[in-house]
This record gives structure tokens, C-alpha cells and sequence, in this order.
């Protein structure tokens, strides 16, 4: 079967218009998933990697928040072209997301088989309520959660970390969606219990052939789960490719350091690469390019301009000047 | 001075935890801490290692003396802690330090920065003279990476990072000879954990500190520790040189533990399946060994009797019938 591209995004720039100044909080950023394909997108903490995925599904905090341009293509149709109606029978059905926190997102006073129906009844057919219920049991079979016709009944009080975000996790394939976006789904999971979620994300992946958006500031996560990579500072991606080419061989500064600054097992005790500063603030970002003040390779025009995208020679692109003075 | 600093001898500690009843109420005991023995020498840096509801903070609570110990003994520069007086307490706390996880919620919002740093010399007993405190203050402040600016601010007016640097600057001040460190990393970005960990290794140095490093990042672990212990539902399972345990794993959990991590190795294959099941419940604790439940290799014997830690050559100690190299 081809892998066809399912999602292409295209210079999309959303920006948030605060009372202190607009901060572009993803700018000018492209990349693509295709059909049964991981992408994974990394980076620290406010780097518009969840805006990114927020942007994907049209649910970014309005009104401050506003795309402002580019192009979501999924299966080749624009979805900001798309009314509010339209998206609502996208999400869920075609696009469906996974969050953060399983405790906070699902709601207290409902049994997990009422929330998990929730999902097969948003379609507005009239199917009747046990056949609904069936397909909850099977939907639950398929996360693995055990003794799924007793857990139907049960309340999310009653679920473990783990289990809770596996019942999001169906809730989410419930309608067999074609692309999945997980959005730091283990960052609340223990080890043993995040190898056990992404070990089972992986499996529904490979069974249903869905792309899947994996957002992440956890680089092993996305080296055991995804095939490419987006790797985000300061609202931009900095380098984009396959997994294998970026960790063995790192074309942007940012991810060299990113990955020398990881303490990894196995390795001996020793002092660790440190990256000096601290990321930029979104309001007020360096002149050129945004990652410069920290970097150890920077030269003079990386102050004046920010680099453009420079295509590696294995696949995938970096934005830095040093690239392009190789190519020049 | 070469010996140990601190030592937990079979410490326990049960949280009763009401189960009903409406006059005569009915306790069930939550053994959070069930036995803990282990030595922290002086000058080095001992980590605890462990998924939530190990017990894993509990343990650090109680050195800090915020619970107190249901049976056993901290034995801190060989005196025992619980027969300390109150001036002993207080003394006691002065050596002691902590950093905890959130330094953020930890910093109080309306001190400038100055006064949090300040403030453990300002509540002692016998009050240095105000020029001594403001030069300790600035020479901490330097010492953790910031400029005297920092001092005027606010929490609110720094970074996450900053606020972790205010943290350890207050919690060193004292010139402490154990700190304990609660996930000090865990909330931090990436490419700040490193300046934290390194910095934290710079302080060691040029203090002569002891660390007692409380976390679930083994990775982390393994860069800064010389001595580990992982902890499974309120005891140890294996304990030794930070070497021989990264180094050749011995009891099952350890392993699984090791192999669950992610490591940034693309197509890397796992050696192990996925543990199976959730860590249980310290309320409701199973019989025998307490991982057997999710053991790989249990056997049937693992359910009847549970294993004390024991020796596997030197600096090793690991608690099951099976471990094997």
C-alpha cells in the first residue's frame, strides 16, 4: 500500500494578540504525516509545539489566539477553509487527540462507559443503547484494559493513571479516526506504565495504518515511537527529518546540543553539555535567528537574519546559516 | 572526614488510614515505609530510585523530620535523631537541608529574592550581624549563577530555572552537610537540567556536600549518584554502587525498570516485554515478595516468602531468590 500524505501543513503561523504584544507562538511552520507514519514533535516548554497540534484541529484559545496563515491539508482539503460546523464532524471522526492529563479530561461524575459512549453517539445515528455498549466493551478490549464489561461501570475515581489514559486513548479510535494527535500523552505516567501506553499507542498505530502526531519533550520517546521528526524552538521548527539521520547526525546546533545535553543510561558519570541561557521569551525574541544568543557556532549574520530552510542532503531540512554556507 | 553521615536502620512507617466504623473507627495501615535500612556516606551522592508510591518521598520526609518514624532509627552523624532535644532538633535542621520539586511553589511570592535567600540565617537563634548575612546572601547568589540584580526581584520576575538557582542558593546558606533533593530536575526543560545538574555537582564540590538525590529519571541518576537504591512499594529491592547496579541489574523490577526507559537510540529493541499490570497498592500489600504479581520470573515460592536484601559481591545487595547476572 503507498503511504499517501494525509496531512500536510504549510507555513502556518498562529499568533496570540496579548495586551503586551503579539506573540507568534507558531511562525512559518510546515511538515507532513503520512498514512501510518509517526511524526513526532519536539521541544522545551513553550515552544508552540502544542499550539501546532491545537492549530491542526482548529481549537486554538480564541479570541487572543488566531491563524493567521498557511495551510492545514488533510486528505487534501483545506481545513481553514472549513466552517465551524464542518470541523465538528471532522474532530472526533477523522482527527481525534489525545491530551496531557487522563484525571483532568475525563469527567468525574460519568461512568467510563457512558464517556467512552459518548464518542459512537456523537455520530446522531439512532443505535440503540446495547449495541452502543458492545461496541464500548470491544472499543475498551482493544486499550487492554482487563474485565472491560465490570470497568464500563466504574468511575474515573476508580481508574489508575495508566487505565484513565487508556480509556482516552479509546475514546479517541472509537471512530477509527485517520490521523491520532497525542499531546504529551505519558508525561503523568510512571516508566513501566508509559512503556506499556506507548508499546500499545504503537500497536493501534500499525493495526489501523493511522498517522499519528506524537508531541513530546522527551527525545527517547520519540526515538522508540516515531519514524520523523520536528524538532521546535521558539514557535519555528529548527530541523526536520527522520529519526535515525537526526540522532546520529544533527544538522541544526540547537538539536547537537539538545542531544549532548541528555544524560543517557549507560554513559559514565561525568559532567554534561550544558546549553548556556534560557529559552527566549515569545514577546520578545532575539534579533535573526531566534536561537543565536545560546549558540555555541553562531556568526555574525545569524544576528541580522533569520536562515532560511536549507534541504539535507538524506531527506528532511534544518534552519541554520552554517548550512547554508556549506551549500554556498 | 571519611564515614558515614546518616544512617536508616529497618525504618518503617504506616499511615493508618480510616476504613470505617462510625464510634469505634477501624484503621487499615498504609505501609509507606516498611524496613528501609541503608548508610549515606560522607561526601557522596546516594539516590533513591523508584515509581510513584514507592515510598520513595516518605523516606525523605522522614530524615527531614516533617513525620515521624513508626518504629526503627535515623542514626544522623551517629546520634540517634529521635533522642534529640529541642535545641539538638534545631541544630539538626541547620544540617539538614532540602530542595523540593516545584521550586517554583516553594519560593514565597511576596519576598524578593534577597530575603527567601536571607531568610534561614535571619530565624536563627544567635543573629549574625546584618553586614555577614548580606554578604553570605550575595556570595551564595554568585555561587549558584546569578547576578546581584537577582536579589532586588521577585519569584514571579524569573525563569523556572532561576527560581531551582533561588532554591539551592536558600537551602545552602546554611553550609548544611546533607541536602535532600526531591526530583530537583524533574520540572525543569532539558536543556536547563543540565546546568542545574551540573551546577549541583560544582556546589558539592566546592562545599563538601552530601546528597541524598530522590527521583524517577534513572538516567539522571546514574550521571550524579555514586550509590543507588530502588525502591518498590516501601522497601528496597536492590541496593549498591550506582556501577554495579546500572552496570548488571540483578533483581527482575530493576531490570524491567531499565528497559522501560526511553533512550534517545532510534531502532532499538527492547530486551524485555513490558512489565505487566500497575504498582500495587501499599494499603493492600500482596503476599510474599511484593513485585511478584508483576514478575516475570516469579515462581511459586515468591508468594509465601519474602526475601531480606542480600549480598551479591561487594556493594550489591539485591532482594530475590532469582537474581541472576
Amino acid at each position: 500500500m503507498p503511504r499517501e500524505t494525509l496531512l500536510s501543513v504549510e507555513n502556518l503561523k498562529t499568533y496570540f494578540f496579548t495586551r503586551s504584544g503579539i506573540v507568534k507562538a507558531v511562525d512559518d511552520v510546515s511538515f507532513s504525516v503520512r498514512q501510518g507514519e509517526a511524526l513526532g514533535i519536539a521541544g522545551e516548554s513553550g515552544c508552540g509545539k502544542s499550539i501546532t497540534c491545537l492549530s491542526v484541529v482548529r481549537l486554538v484559545p480564541q479570541p487572543a489566539g488566531r491563524i493567521i496563515a498557511g495551510k492545514i491539508l488533510f486528505q487534501g482539503e483545506d481545513l481553514l477553509r472549513k466552517g465551524e460546523r464542518e470541523m465538528r464532524h471532522w474532530r472526533g471522526r477523522k482527527i481525534a487527540m489525545i491530551l496531557q492529563d487522563p484525571l483532568t479530561s475525563l469527567n468525574p461524575v460519568y461512568t467510563i462507559g457512558n464517556q467512552v459512549a459518548e464518542s459512537f453517539r456523537l455520530v446522531g445515528s439512532n443505535t440503540p443503547y446495547s449495541s452502543i455498549m458492545e461496541k464500548v466493551i470491544d472499543v475498551l478490549r482493544r486499550v487492554k484494559i482487563p474485565s472491560a464489561e465490570q470497568r464500563l461501570n466504574n468511575y474515573p475515581f476508580q481508574f489508575s493513571g495508566g487505565m484513565s489514559q487508556r480509556v482516552l486513548a479509546a475514546m479517541a479510535i472509537a471512530q477509527e479516526p485517520r490521523l491520532l494527535i497525542a499531546d504529551e500523552p505519558t508525561t503523568s505516567l510512571d516508566v513501566t506504565i508509559q512503556d506499556q501506553f506507548l508499546r500499545l499507542l504503537k500497536g493501534m498505530q500499525r493495526e489501523t495504518n493511522m498517522g499519528l502526531i506524537l508531541v513530546t519533550h522527551d527525545l527517547g520517546i520519540v526515538a522508540e515511537t516515531c519514524d520523523r521528526v520536528a524538532i521546535m524552538y521558539a514557535g519555528r521548527i529548527v530541523e526536520y527529518g527522520n529519526v535515525e539521520r537526526i540522532y546520529k547526525n544533527p544538522a541544526h546546533p540547537y538539536t547537537e546540543a539538545l542531544m549532548q545535553a541528555l544524560p543517557k543510561l549507560g554513559s559514565k558519570r561525568k559532567r554534561l553539555f550544558q546549553i548556556e541561557g534560557e529559552p527566549p521569551n515569545l514577546l520578545n525574541l532575539p534579533p535573526g535567528c531566534s536561537f543565536q544568543p545560546r549558540c555555541p557556532k553562531a556568526i555574525d549574520i545569524c544576528q541580522e537574519k533569520y536562515p532560511p530552510v536549507a534541504p539535507l542532503a538524506g531527506g528532511g531540512h534544518a534552519s541554520c546559516w552554517l548550512l547554508k554556507k556549506e551549500v554556498v | 572526614m571519611v564515614g558515614s553521615l546518616i544512617e536508616l536502620q529497618r525504618v518503617i512507617k504506616f499511615f493508618p488510614i480510616s476504613a470505617g466504623g462510625l464510634i469505634h473507627r477501624k484503621y487499615k495501615m498504609l505501609k509507606a515505609v516498611d524496613g528501609v535500612s541503608f548508610l549515606i556516606e560522607r561526601g557522596t551522592c546516594f539516590g533513591i530510585a523508584g515509581e510513584s508510591g514507592s515510598g520513595k518521598t516518605t523516606i525523605a520526609k522522614l530524615i527531614l523530620l516533617m513525620e515521624s518514624l513508626t518504629n526503627g532509627s535515623i542514626l544522623f552523624e551517629g546520634r540517634n535523631v529521635h533522642h534529640f532535644t529541642k535545641r539538638d532538633i534545631m541544630w539538626y535542621r541547620t544540617r539538614v537541608q532540602t530542595i523540593f520539586q516545584n521550586a517554583a511553589s516553594s519560593l514565597n511570592p511576596r519576598m524578593r529574592i534577597r530575603d527567601i535567600v536571607s531568610e534561614p540565617l535571619e530565624v536563627q537563634p544567635e543573629r549574625q550581624p546584618r553586614k555577614t548575612i548580606q554578604a553570605k546572601t550575595e556570595k551564595m547568589i554568585s555561587l549558584v549563577g546569578l547576578s546581584l540584580d537577582t536579589l532586588r526581584m521577585y519569584p514571579h520576575e524569573l525563569s523556572g530555572g532561576q527560581k531551582q538557582r533561588v532554591a539551592i542558593a536558600r537551602a545552602i546558606i546554611l553550609e548544611p552537610s546533607l541536602v535532600i533533593l526531591d526530583e530537583p530536575v524533574s520540572a525543569l526543560d532539558v536543556s536547563i537540567r543540565a546546568q542545574i545538574l551540573n551546577l549541583l555537582a560544582d556546589i558539592q564540590e566546592k562545599q563538601g556536600l552530601t546528597y541524598l538525590i530522590i527521583a524517577h529519571d534513572l538516567a539522571m541518576l546514574e550521571h550524579v549518584t555514586n550509590q543507588i537504591a530502588v525502591m518498590y512499594l516501601g522497601k528496597i529491592v536492590e541496593m549498591g554502587s550506582t556501577d554495579k547496579v546500572f552496570g548488571d541489574p540483578l533483581h527482575p523490577y530493576t531490570k524491567a525498570l531499565f528497559s522501560a526507559v526511553p533512550r534517545p537510540e532510534p531502532g532499538r529493541v527492547k530486551e524485555i516485554p513490558a512489565l505487566s499490570g500497575e504498582i500495587g497498592s501499599s494499603l493492600d500489600l500482596p503476599p510474599g515478595c511484593r513485585f511478584h504479581p508483576r514478575c516475570p520470573v516469579a515462581q511459586p515460592e515468591c508468594s509465601r516468602l519474602e526475601l531480606p536484601l542480600k549480598e551479591f559481591g561487594t556493594s550489591h545487595q539485591v532482594s530475590c531468590y532469582h537474581a541472576s547476572s
